[in-house]
């Protein structure tokens, strides 16, 4: 099962996500994490990966730097402060929403009952 | 993880040329993106992981990408614009404001002809150059990557979007003033307060647009081609 459309609204999310815990990050790079932490589950697709990451750019959540890496050009992507702020927002606003899922899932669960 | 040879290098190239992108930030991004990939493959995997690639990276997907990213780079250079622009009515860079104001409006009110001419022209040439200079970096940057990328379209970065056109439109308009300036009879006529009123609300727009450019891109250019 193609998992990219459960993905498409949550892209944002992981990206601030993985770059909170690795201080910058590439497009390439992005890729190749998620696919490593689901074990080749997900895999985020380039399609989406660059317009999100333009997206939150341009948004002013994530700061870019340019360096040079064995004789080419690479672009970094960090977290501004708007964007440090948004993370912790937005993983609440996802869990939420996993956890509803969940009960609609699974409706013998508790409403207290956290993932 | 291995070294692509100078083959596989050019044929990267080749393939990215032939998408005809013209915004340096995006070429360089996909090009990075390519290379990091295939370095991770084995020689014997080289062509059909770079078909693979190419199938991901379409002509008509790297387009729209591209003019996301120009429109988006756009916003972003009027927002900074935008909030330097506030700035110069903050404390303290409004002292600079005043005075400069100030200074403008005592040899416009007392001062012969000749100094209202310069008045008039010299920050508009001095932002001339300011951006001028801020072109020719940005020109600079991106001929090393058009070389390294051997791109045989015109590449520019992204937020210098219609740099040559905003250019010469400044230009024209300096000329434009210094030319009405010039004719000071009219601005010693009570007739052309209207006029010289109007001349100097433009004045006043094109150096606040010419300066907070230059502060907007020369910020930006600690983290992009400019």
């Amino acid at each position: 099962m193609s998992n990219n459309n459960l993905i498409k609204g949550s892209l944002q999310t992981i990206i601030l996500k993985l770059l909170e815990e690795n201080e910058k990050m590439y497009g390439y790079e992005i890729t190749q994490r998620v696919k490593e932490l689901t074990a080749g589950e997900i895999k985020i697709t380039e399609g989406a990966l660059y317009p999100a990451l333009h997206k939150l750019e341009a948004e002013g959540l994530l700061s870019t730097e340019i360096q040079q890496v064995d004789n080419r050009v690479r672009k970094y992507y960090s977290l501004t402060k708007d964007g440090q702020k948004q993370v912790t927002s937005k993983m609440s606003e996802l869990q939420g929403f996993v956890e509803n899922l969940q009960r609609i899932l699974t409706p013998d669960l508790k409403p207290g009952f956290n993932i | 993880m291995r070294k692509l040879t100078q083959q596989e290098l050019d044929q990267v190239k080749k393939a990215i040329a032939a998408k005809d992108l013209t915004s340096a930030e995006i070429l360089v991004e996909i090009y990075d993106h390519y290379v990091s990939h295939l370095e991770s493959k084995s020689i014997g995997e080289f062509e059909y992981e770079l078909f693979e690639l190419e199938q991901k990276f379409t002509s008509r997907f790297c387009k729209e990408m591209q003019l996301d990213f120009q429109e988006n780079a756009e916003k972003e250079i009027s927002s900074l614009q935008w909030s330097i622009w506030k700035s110069y009515f903050t404390w303290p860079k409004v002292l600079a404001t005043a005075s400069f104001f100030t200074i403008f409006l005592l040899i416009w009110m007392y001062g012969v002809n000749l100094s209202r001419t310069l008045a008039l022209c010299l920050p508009l040439v001095f932002g001339t150059c300011l951006n001028g200079w801020l072109w020719y970096k940005s020109y600079k940057r991106v001929s090393k990557i058009r070389k390294l990328l051997k791109s045989h379209t015109t590449l520019e970065s992204s937020y210098l979007p219609n740099s040559v056109n905003q250019f010469v439109i400044l230009f024209v308009t300096s000329n434009l003033i210094f030319q009405v300036s010039r004719g000071s009879e009219l601005f010693n006529s009570s007739q052309s307060l209207i006029f010289s009123i109007s001349v100097l609300a433009i004045f006043a727009a094109i150096v606040n647009y010419m300066y907070s450019f230059y502060e907007a891109c020369k910020l930006k250019s600690k983290t992009a081609l400019i």
